[in-house]
């Protein structure tokens, strides 16, 4: 029997290394990389919750990180009225001449459209204007500001001193209205009485320097004059007038702090889905051992907050923004999130704005289900 | 967008890290099974050599036996000696006989049913010794086959209570809780189908050998029973005379 014993043991040990030998793993099934089709469900808030930027968006939020690096502050002006010429020496006949070829560039069909509306009133009596400072806003405000005397405004006073003969030049081309030019008040808008041809409204903020009886006689003469030239002269007119008020800032763009953030960034209102709503739940559940004396207890929640960077790490400390009453488990609660959040989150990194800001509850009877 | 995959764990699914996987229910019906295989195996190895000897040796004694030398030679030779099969037949119905004369025990007809007695007995203890363990052959052919399928069974609880617990239908996590089961019923099945093949083939070569020593037996008691018979009648002579 012994004999038996010691064969049946050698035959099985032999049988037993040789499969083990060769019965090992079977080939994997060679199958075609065929991955189930991954599902997820995604908030429709994306595309429901676009948000467009916009440029006097309150400072706030983390949409533009990136340094803004400030514009050098521009040196002080020399010249006033003009952003290009102020700052560097004082202005040439060259350059003056350059200007007004610039001021004629934008094109002139526009400018007729927007007058017929405020052209009604053809009331040259009126007055006062409150602060005919700046062109442009005189030319589109329906009131006339037909005033008897200059009005005091230094930036008005300083253009007609800067370039008493930018205003001219255009002039010369109209051989009709010599005669107010040479007033030395006249601001550049001189020429404007013609263009009254259409409409008499517009020579209003032109006629800042101008006296109402004049403006009268000018109307009546510019009637003759063709309307098509008119309209064209009119345009550069505009136009020049806009560009001095442009660049009237000097300097004053410069500026040191950030810029604009989270406003002006074309921002989509995404959220984290719920596949990625459990998963940082998740995460933060393996890092949250509940503390015996908050086993079992109900209605207890713990709200906790923090930030996170834009690489998911924890950003200060979590604060417990509602406790539960039991200082462990507000603990408990900080010191998981401060523990993952040390090690960092598994997040979307597209989305940091929806997660930047976290507010995790903590509920002790939910975690034994 | 972030992409969370959820990765099975790599499963070894050789033989061996099977059965290092299974609960501790899969792994010890594995073992006990191994082990009634492992005896078995002993069985049959033991019961085959113990058979051929059997044959030879009753070859062997036949040919002595039937080759003219007297009975008394015969017994003195075999009586010092361990005999087996019909060797043991002989000796015992050869020392009833020697007995009887001893002690002057005359009647014919007791001592020949006496004879007969002992040689049954001897044919008995014989037929034991051939058939022993036979019967654990028959239980492992037997019942082997359900206690590996009590370990698939138990095996593929467990494992469908395991993936109940980890909310993943996906085949991946299934497949190596089943086929640790299933290690089980093969084997069983390994240790049965050798178990119940042996059973058959031995116990029926069991009982040619036993049909042999009762053919012997009466052939013997035959002769003894002749020669009774001729000395019964020889005496009756001579107390005749």
């Amino acid at each position: 029997m012994r004999a038996g014993l010691a064969t049946s043991v050698t035959l099985h040990a032999l049988v037993l290394g040789w499969g083990l030998v060769n019965l090992s793993a079977p080939e994997a099934f060679d199958v075609d990389d065929v991955e189930a089709l991954p599902v997820e469900l995604v908030s429709i808030a994306e595309l429901t919750q676009i948000q467009e930027g916009a440029e006097d968006a309150p400072k706030e939020g983390p949409a533009s990180l990136e340094e803004t690096t400030p514009p050098e502050p521009d040196p002080d002006a020399v010249n006033i009225g003009n952003q290009e010429l102020d700052q560097t020496t004082p202005e040439t006949e060259t350059q003056r001449a350059a200007e007004v070829e610039e001021a004629r560039l934008p094109d002139p069909v526009e400018v007729p459209l927007p007058r017929p509306a405020p052209r009604e009133e053809p009331t040259p009596v009126v007055e006062e204007t409150p602060e005919p400072e700046s062109t442009p806003a005189t030319e589109i405000a329906p009131v006339p500001a037909p005033k008897e005397e200059v009005t005091p405004d230094p930036i008005e006073e300083a253009i007609a001193a800067a370039e008493p003969e930018a205003a001219p030049e255009p002039e010369q081309e109209f051989v009709e209205l010599p005669s107010e030019l040479p007033t030395p008040q006249a601001r550049p808008e001189a020429p404007k009485p013609v263009e009254t041809a259409s409409v008499s409204e517009e020579t209003a903020p032109a006629q800042t320097a101008k006296t109402p009886e004049r403006k009268v006689e000018e109307n009546q003469q510019s009637l003759s004059a063709a309307q098509t030239e008119e309209t064209e002269e009119k345009a550069d007119e505009v136009a020049s007038l806009l560009n001095r008020e442009q660049g009237s800032g000097g300097g004053s763009k410069a500026n040191n702090q950030q810029a604009s953030a989270g406003g002006t960034k074309t921002t989509t209102g995404n959220t984290l889905t719920q596949s990625e709503m459990d998963s940082l739940r998740g995460q933060i559940q393996a890092c949250w051992s509940v503390p015996a004396s908050a086993q079992g207890e109900e209605g207890l929640k713990v709200s906790v907050q923090f930030q996170l960077t834009q690489g998911a790490l924890i950003e200060g400390k979590p604060t417990v923004t509602s406790s539960s009453g039991n200082r462990q488990l507000d603990e408990s609660a900080v010191r998981a999130v401060a523990r993952c959040g040390a090690k960092g989150f598994q997040l979307p990194s597209d989305k940091y704005d929806s997660w930047r800001d976290v507010v995790v509850n903590f509920d002790p009877s939910e975690m034994f289900r | 967008m972030e992409q969370l995959a959820l990765t099975a764990p790599a499963h070894d699914v050789s033989i061996l890290g099977l059965f290092l996987q299974a609960g501790w229910i899969v792994k010890a019906v594995m073992i006990g099974l191994l082990a009634a295989s492992i005896w078995t195996w002993a069985i049959i190895v033991d019961k085959v050599f113990a058979f051929r000897r059997m044959r030879s040796q009753l070859n062997r004694f036949e040919e002595n036996f039937w080759s003219g030398q007297s009975l008394e030679e015969l017994y003195s030779t075999l009586s010092d000696r361990k005999t087996v099969g019909m060797g043991s037949l002989f000796v015992a119905a050869m020392r009833e006989w020697k007995k009887s004369f001893e002690r002057g025990a005359r009647s014919p007809i007791s001592l020949q049913s006496r004879i007969d007695r002992a040689m049954d007995v001897a044919l008995v203890r014989e037929m034991d010794k051939l058939e022993a363990r036979l019967g654990f052959l028959a239980s492992v052919g037997s019942v082997a086959v359900y206690v590996g399928l009590f370990g698939t069974v138990i095996g593929i609880m467990t494992s469908f209570q395991a993936i109940a617990g980890s909310d993943s239908t996906n085949l991946a996590v299934v497949a190596p809780g089943i086929a640790e089961a299933l290690l089980a019923t093969a084997i069983g099945l390994l240790a049965a189908i050798p178990a119940l093949l042996a059973y058959n083939k031995l116990t029926t070569e069991a009982g040619k050998i036993g049909s042999r020593l009762e053919a012997f037996a009466d052939e013997f008691s035959g002769i003894l029973s002749r020669q009774l018979d001729e000395r019964g009648a020889s005496q009756a002579q001579s107390a005749a005379e």
